[in-house]
């Protein structure tokens, strides 16, 4: 009996052996198959623009105009980012593209292009747009995204600036920047005599429109991360101080009441917070003020000018500027005060210290020698790299995906003005936002859907 | 002091004299034989292209003349040869298929808050079948002679074995030249071992050299298209595809990897489209054709990008 089970046992160890010895034959067997790869690693790529090719949307129902502006809406969004190469129209060999057939492909990569965006408007028996989309990959020879909308008519460029930013995320990978505002201070009049009121555009300068009547000046506009809010500095009362002003419903309020000018606000990440300057006497020092309790926190105190706070994304760090050191200089202290750390050791003077809403760039306003320069830096100093520099730049903000900053450039002369710029990490694709007249201060809103 | 000086002397005459009587006894040193080693001129590719074969197969060339001591068998006769069989096609990639039109995803309202209208969620409307497409069809790839990977190319053909028996004639027909034959032997002893009977990881060919690797990748990277950002580290995309002899593409181009960034997919369908532009523009048909076989060969590619540079 003893003898039979240790029969069995030792039957079942030859036959367990001699599986695991097949499995290792195999595994031998399938080795030489691993390695017949030619393997290459690469590094790099390009960086050139993509080209897409965009025809114009056709228009079912009727507005084929709508259509095609839409397309060009898109198309200038796109080419604006600098990442993409929208294709002449005319260089199409395949026309009347129907956005639901299937392009032919070949024709679309005889002129180059990578990507293919079609598309179509129709207008719905209730007067509502519906629009269609779909991008391809002309390569690959399929689609890689496929969405519709309804919306009103009123509202086609921001249809337009929506398509645009899913085209951009599906083809980058980072979230799009079009479908945002931007809210600046306009201004109008003879250079000592301006009229400023605040205004605000889409970020391709569309749409205008005025916030304030021009009756108080105002100033550093800054839009708030998470709601249509925006808070900025007036002098409409006694003392020039800080105000919030809700876009939508025109409701207006001052925050805190601080005995002194307040100037230079901004708000936290989760918008629950403005962080601002008190001005007391000579010197100026770092308030912070929750919404909610209305209690207010000094998180500096020195006998020098400390202003332009800005949080770090995730809330636990303002950068700003002081002159403590004896020249303008921008430094780093925890959310809550305390020993602040300089940051900034180049020539020059800097100030307007903004930090990036990915977190590992601040922009600042550096100045030296008569020039006016616009540039990023490294949280911890490091990395300074100079994006634009001229007669006046001035006053950089960021896009909500941290790709793009935007800053006015004034210019000289008796008829000289400000302007709002745009330019991209890269430096090179720096381009003006068309406003109705001289602009300053932009501040870009977060993505609105 | 004296009795001193005397046990020194005695002592060291006892060991001097112990040493000249049993030192030249001593087993002396084995000798080592060391086998000369022949040295020749060789060049890079000789060196890298090893050839494949068994250490313990038949040697088929001796590496070294013999005396003959036997007569000289017939020549060999030549191997048969093996007639390369037109192929199965390497998998001929079925023409595109024009993408059934999915229906759109239905997106969110984009309408404003201050707009006064709010619409309810748009219901995606199945869309419409696709127009055929009128891509035109690609032409299947050419039969491609099977893959001989059991026959070294490069190899001599063996020998064949003959069982016939040797004509004695040829040794009553050459006597001197057998003893001039046996006579080197007996002064020399050259080696009978062959230089080398190959190994089984040699391989038929070394495969792409670094330049031709640095040609693709060249072609790739040109057409790699990604953010002028600065990357994870440890971003990558590993794309894997097949070519015909031809160098064209054989079936459609794979990623065989993964990355949490959100910039992965888009960096990995921009290196899906630099292989096809590459192979759209010709690029890959500059590989060596004799180099496609074998477990070297270029049959089968597997680039690795990194988008840091």
């Amino acid at each position: 009996m003893k003898t039979d089970s240790f029969d069995r046992i030792g039957a079942k160890m030859i036959a367990a052996s001699r599986t695991l010895a097949i499995a290792l034959g195999m595994l031998l067997l399938a080795l030489p198959s691993a390695h017949a790869l030619v393997e290459i690693d690469i590094r790099g790529g390009n960086i050139e623009p993509l080209p897409i090719a965009l025809p114009d949307f056709s228009a079912e129902g009727g507005d084929s105009k709508l259509a095609a502006d839409m397309t060009g809406v898109i198309a200038a969004d796109l080419r604006r980012s600098g990442l993409f190469n929208p294709l002449d129209p005319a260089s199409f060999i395949q026309k009347n593209m129907s956005v639901n057939s299937t392009p032919r492909f070949g024709d679309w990569r005889q002129i180059s292009a990578q990507a293919l965006v079609t598309g179509t408007v129709i207008k719905q028996p209730d007067g509502r747009l519906r629009a269609e989309f779909r991008l391809w990959d002309v390569f690959a020879q399929e689609q890689m995204l496929g969405q519709q909308f309804y919306t009103t008519p009123e509202n086609w460029r921001r249809l337009a600036h929506i398509i645009s930013d899913a085209i951009y995320e599906r083809l980058t990978g980072e979230k799009g920047y079009f479908d945002t505002r931007i809210v600046f201070v306009d201004e109008t009049g003879t250079k000592d005599k301006r009229v400023k009121r605040l205004a605000i555009m889409d970020q391709d300068g569309a749409n205008v429109r005025y916030l304030t009547r021009g009756d108080d000046l105002v100033l550093t506009p800054r839009f708030s991360p998470t709601s249509q809010e925006i808070t900025y500095m007036s002098y409409g009362g006694a003392d020039p101080s800080v105000y919030l002003l809700n876009i939508e419903t025109g409701q207006r309020e001052i925050v805190g009441n601080f005995p002194g000018m307040t100037f230079a606000p901004r708000f936290s990440p989760d918008g629950q917070s403005v962080v601002m300057s008190l001005q007391q006497g000579g010197n100026a020092n770092i308030f912070m003020m929750d919404l909610r309790s209305r209690r207010t926190t000094r998180l500096t105190n020195t006998a020098a000018i400390d202003t332009s706070p800005s949080f770090s994304p995730d809330g636990r760090q303002i950068v700003f500027e002081s002159d403590r050191g004896g020249s303008q200089q921008l430094y780093v202290m925890n959310a809550g005060g305390g020993e602040a750390q300089r940051i900034s050791f180049g020539p020059g003077r800097y100030s307007t210290p903004v930090w990036s809403p990915r977190g590992d760039l601040i922009a600042f306003t550096k100045q030296h020698q008569g020039r006016f320069m616009i540039g990023v830096m490294g949280p911890d100093g490091k990395g300074e790299r100079i994006l634009t520099e001229g007669y006046h730049n001035e006053g950089p903000a960021w896009s909500p995906n941290g790709r793009v900053l935007v800053f006015f450039r004034d210019t000289p002369g008796a008829n000289g003005g400000p302007q709002v710029w745009t330019v991209d990490l890269t430096g090179y694709n720096e381009q003006r936002v068309d406003t109705p007249a001289f602009a300053s201060d932009p501040s870009w809103s977060p993505l609105i859907n | 002091m004296r009795a001193g000086l005397i046990a020194s002397l005695t002592g060291h005459t006892v060991i001097l004299v112990w040493g000249l009587v049993a030192l030249p006894g001593a087993e002396s040193f084995p000798e080592p034989v060391v086998d000369s080693l022949p040295v020749e001129l060789v060049s890079l590719s000789e060196l890298t292209e090893i050839q494949i074969g068994e250490t313990d197969g038949d040697i088929e060339a001796a590496p070294a003349p013999k005396p003959v001591e036997n007569p000289q068998p017939e020549p060999p006769e030549p191997a048969e040869t093996v007639a390369p069989e037109p192929a199965p096609v390497a998998a001929t990639p079925p023409p595109p298929t024009p993408a059934p039109a999915p229906a759109p995803t239905p997106a969110p309202e984009p309408i404003t808050a201050p707009d006064p209208e709010p619409e309810p969620a748009p219901v995606a409307e199945p869309a419409p079948e696709p127009e055929p497409a009128e891509e035109p069809q690609q032409a299947p790839p050419e039969p491609q002679p099977i893959v001989t990977s059991a026959v070294p190319r490069s190899k001599p053909a063996p020998p064949t074995r003959t069982e016939e028996k040797p004509e004695e004639i040829q040794v009553a027909d050459n006597p001197d030249l057998l003893n001039k034959v046996n006579q080197a032997l007996a002064n020399t002893s050259t080696s009978q071992a062959p230089a080398s009977a190959g190994t089984r990881n040699g391989v038929q060919h070394a495969g792409l050299s670094a330049n031709e690797k640095d040609v693709i990748a060249q072609m790739i990277r040109e057409k790699w298209s990604r953010l002028p950002d600065q990357y994870p580290s440890d971003l990558k995309v590993i794309v894997r595809f097949k070519l015909s002899p031809q160098g064209k593409l054989s079936g459609a181009p794979t990623v065989e990897n993964s990355h949490p960034d959100p910039r992965f997919q888009a960096l990995a369908s921009a290196a899906l489209r630099a292989v096809y532009r590459v192979d759209a523009e010709g690029g890959f048909s500059i590989l060596p054709r004799e180099k496609y076989d074998g477990p070297n060969g270029w049959n089968t590619m597997q680039p690795t990008l990194y988008p840091n540079g």
